[in-house]
């Protein structure tokens, strides 16, 4: 959130776009997750609870993914955990700008998402910080589970998800999700890498294995220098 | 989808969240862990794309979903939202089984 003084008038305006645009994104993301998962017979508490409780796009998509694939247990926790790897990084961000102790501290960690961090490590007053954090850790959350409810008896709604083209609302969130993580020449090699592996080892490894394994592409693009030209064949992967 | 899954996923994504808040320690990850793991996303969403898409029944199976999943690159390359992405991606699967197509 941005306080901004209102031009001539001495009253602060609460600018909240930023909020608005990541309770939106919440509602979308828990709405989908929620029809997806009904609607491929996953059990509406179990989805409800993996909105609450591992809340991130990528992880609980990543997860039920490999469950439909027919993936073992292992796969389908390690895989969703790695896509959550990320809040670690988050909470180092944040860890010095939030006041928060004890159960509000706790708390804090439940909420964590893209968009708290954000707003917070933004935030121009360090007096507003846990304020702006909690807030919108807070409303991206319950937006979140609550459009997985909403999705759920939707879901429930629809029937047989493969009739209609419900399978394909998957991997194109997957797309959806893998776009904006393009933008550098690393990340364009990491997941053409990943994908080419996944392609390779589709066929002769257990369900699961092809998304683990295509880890590797980001170790290798790693080595990959950061700012040269675009190689080609890379928008074969995404 | 195992009640199994869901609580390790609960409380180890609690974990990772808790971690990063924590006072003590971190901070001090290699330049090149952090790299790595900043690219990690782009290469399972990838592989997550292409075993979604082309998987079935222990091998490759082309049908409906590739020219859907095609769909949605081309919408997302384009700068398409999210919500217009997934639908365009069902919406052209769905034409096409409507069509005949497997």
């Amino acid at each position: 959130m941005s306080s901004r003084r209102l031009p001539g008038t001495g009253r602060f305006v609460h600018m909240n776009w930023e909020l608005l645009g990541f309770s939106v994104a919440a509602t979308v993301f828990g709405f989908s997750f929620g029809v997806v998962a009904v609607a491929n017979e996953v059990d509406p508490l179990m989805t409800v609870v993996l909105s609450a409780t591992v809340f991130g796009a990528g992880a609980q998509f990543a997860a039920l993914g490999i469950v439909l694939a027919g993936g073992s247990a292992s796969a389908a926790v390690v895989s969703g955990l790695l896509l959550n790897t990320r809040l670690a990084a988050f909470g180092l961000a944040v860890r010095d700008r939030l006041r928060l102790r004890g159960v509000r501290r706790a708390l804090a960690a439940a909420v964590m998402l893209d968009a708290p961090v954000l707003l917070a490590l933004n935030e121009p007053d360090p007096a507003q910080v846990d304020r702006v954090y909690l807030r919108t850790g807070i409303t991206v959350y319950s937006l979140w589970v609550g459009g997985t409810v909403a999705g759920i008896t939707v879901g429930q709604a629809l029937g047989d998800p493969n009739a209609i083209g419900l399978d394909v609302a998957l991997p194109a969130m997957f797309v959806a999700l893998l776009r904006p993580a393009l933008r550098s020449r690393r990340a364009r090699v990491s997941a053409a890498v990943g994908g080419a592996i996944a392609l390779v080892l589709l066929p002769v490894t257990p369900p699961g294995v092809p998304v683990l394994a295509a880890i590797a592409g980001a170790a290798v693009a790693s080595r990959v220098p950061a700012g040269s030209a675009s190689s080609p064949g890379i928008g074969g992967a995404a | 989808m195992t009640w199994q899954i869901v609580v390790a996923l609960g409380i180890g994504s609690y974990l990772l969240r808790l971690v990063g808040l924590g006072r003590s320690g971190g901070g001090h990850r290699p330049a090149w862990a952090d790299t790595i793991f900043s690219l990690v996303p782009a290469a399972m969403l990838a592989a997550l794309i292409t075993v979604q898409t082309i998987s079935g029944d222990g091998g490759y199976t082309i049908d409906a979903r590739l020219p859907g999943v095609a769909a949605a690159s081309v919408t997302a390359g384009l700068g398409g939202s999210f919500v217009l992405v997934v639908i365009v991606g069902v919406l052209v699967t769905t034409a096409l089984r409507a069509l005949g197509m497997a």
